[in-house]
């Protein structure tokens, strides 16, 4: 019985078959399966479409949940506490090894899907390239755009500077 | 701007700055504002010890090239000089901007930060700098519009308020008057549920770093005869650091900051002379009162949280300094040389 297993098609039309365990990692689709009454046993059912995530980006997130399989994630309501956590190391290193199109496609897909410990990590892999940073090494670092007319940028600088101190 | 006033000196930025400060003074001097000079004196001797040398030596090299420039040849060959100093500053120019469009071309990458990612997982980014790392934020906020106008959304005032406000202390009266809770949904309701509006209209006390007043003022020395009045400058400096738990540090001494700045923490009391540890508490509209009780006298400290143009808060003025003694008599000391007390944030502190 453990063989059957769900199928789903990402936007580029693959189709993965995955454990439901591994599935309900995604809240998005643990409550879509259940809305479905989805069947894995049933051969004939159909493949649920995730029309918004492509196959080489849900691969990332399929690899991510199946190192999580057995990780218990605290619920934390504290907001603050759930922001200032460490990432986990295995997160970290999973998420250091790929490239800036696929961090942030990872980051949207977790969004999309509601995986809420991978979007945490992910964002906080952001957040730590911006760490430590002056503002031109965060334009190097992402490709940014300097958009501001220097007078302006001077008035921002001078407005912005308060929240530093507090 | 030059570094130098001739061709063969190199001078260190510290020493150009001591130069410029000594001839301010100097002409400062000469128009009969004597206390303005001394001032630019001192801050120039204290950059550079040997600056009357150095501006000696600048006024004889100008009086010689004012002697020089009146012979005719030298005005041709300077003028040759000056054009061929175009000519390279042409070339410069035209390799800047080659370098200019190398630099845009490698920009063209595209920013995938603000292509893939959506306006409220940028936020939610955002909102861990805010608690990680204030600088980076700022940094942040200084990069491009759209970055700039998420850094400051009301999500991000909203998350400032919640991090500030329940670390105020405030006076039992105020607490009772104006209903103060630790809750910031139910505060910010007084200031019609906007956050920016909360942030900018009720006084806070600042945590991560201290608050410096640098008092300076200019004693008349002994008159020994009437052709010289010595004057003596005296600067020294008041420290205030405070702590959410209501203790404020306190140092008078003539120390400058960059020697205090590091040692500065309670722990430190003991080996600092002059230091005290006194309580303090805030009232709502930025008065803050600092008692410090001692065996036969109790003082008291009133100062007022003020903003200081764009920096929200920054600075604290004198109300009154008393004290009450064992009789219970009142006494003022007197604010007359007294100087408010300015913010700086300082990095370490925030480790704590």
């Amino acid at each position: 019985m453990s063989s059957q297993l769900i199928k789903i098609t990402t936007s580029d039309e693959e189709t993965f078959k995955v454990e439901r365990s591994i599935v309900e990692r995604s809240v998005l689709l643990k409550h879509l399966l259940s809305d479905l009454e989805y069947d894995e046993t049933d051969e004939d059912a159909e493949p649920i479409p995730l029309p918004n995530v492509r196959a080489s980006v849900f691969k990332k997130v399929l690899e991510w949940a199946e190192h999580h399989k057995n990780t218990n994630f605290p619920d934390d309501e504290d907001e603050d506490a759930r922001k200032s956590a460490p990432i986990d190391e295995w997160d970290r290193e999973f998420l250091k090894v790929v490239d800036q199109e696929m961090l942030y496609e990872i980051i949207l897909a977790a969004n999309y899907l509601n995986i809420r410990p991978l979007l945490d990590a992910g964002c906080k892999t952001v957040a730590e390239m911006i760490r430590g940073k002056s503002a031109e090494e965060i334009r190097r670092t992402f490709n940014i755009v300097n958009d501001f007319s220097p007078e302006e940028e001077a008035a921002i600088k001078r407005e912005n500077e308060w929240a530093e101190d507090r | 701007m030059s570094l130098a006033y001739d061709e063969n000196t190199v001078l260190t930025p510290d020493q150009v700055k001591a130069l410029e400060l000594y001839e301010e003074g100097s002409t400062k001097e000469s128009t009969g504002l004597m206390s303005d000079a001394i001032f630019c004196y001192s801050r120039a001797l204290r950059l550079y010890d040997n600056v009357e040398r150095l501006y000696r030596k600048k006024l004889n090299y100008e009086y010689q090239k004012e002697l020089a420039s009146r012979e005719p040849i030298v005005t041709t060959t300077a003028k040759l000089k000056n054009l061929n100093l175009n000519n390279n500053d042409g070339e410069e120019n035209e390799q800047n901007t080659k370098e200019d469009e190398e630099e845009f071309v490698t920009q063209l990458d595209p920013c995938w930060l603000l292509e893939i990612l959506s306006d409220d997982i940028l936020v939610e980014i955002i909102s861990i700098l805010i608690l990680k790392d204030p600088f980076a934020h700022i940094s942040l906020s200084h990069t491009c519009k759209k970055l700039s106008q998420l850094s400051f959304n009301s999500s991000a005032y909203k998350q400032l308020c919640k991090i500030i406000y329940p670390k105020q202390v405030y006076s039992e009266s105020a607490l009772e008057l104006n209903d103060i809770t630790k809750n910031q949904d139910r505060m910010v309701k007084n200031w019609d549920f906007n956050w920016e509006l909360m942030l900018n209209d009720r006084p806070f006390i600042k945590y991560h770093g201290l608050y410096i007043s640098k008092v300076t003022y200019i004693s008349e020395g002994a008159r020994e005869s009437s052709f010289y009045a010595p004057v003596k400058l005296v600067t020294y400096f008041r420290y205030l650091r405070f702590y959410p738990d209501g203790t404020v540090f306190k140092l008078t001494t003539t120390d400058e900051p960059n020697q205090i700045v590091p040692q500065f923490s309670r722990e430190n009391q003991p080996h600092l002379k002059n230091s005290f540890i006194s309580r303090f508490q805030l009232e709502m509209d930025g008065q803050i009162l600092i008692k410090r009780e001692s065996e036969d006298y109790n003082f008291l400290e009133e100062l007022e949280i003020v903003s200081l143009g764009y920096r929200k808060f920054h600075r604290l003025n004198w109300i009154s300094s008393s004290y009450i003694n064992e009789d219970g008599e009142k006494g003022y000391f007197t604010l007359k040389k007294e100087k408010p007390f300015n913010f700086s944030g300082v990095k370490a502190y925030h480790k704590i």
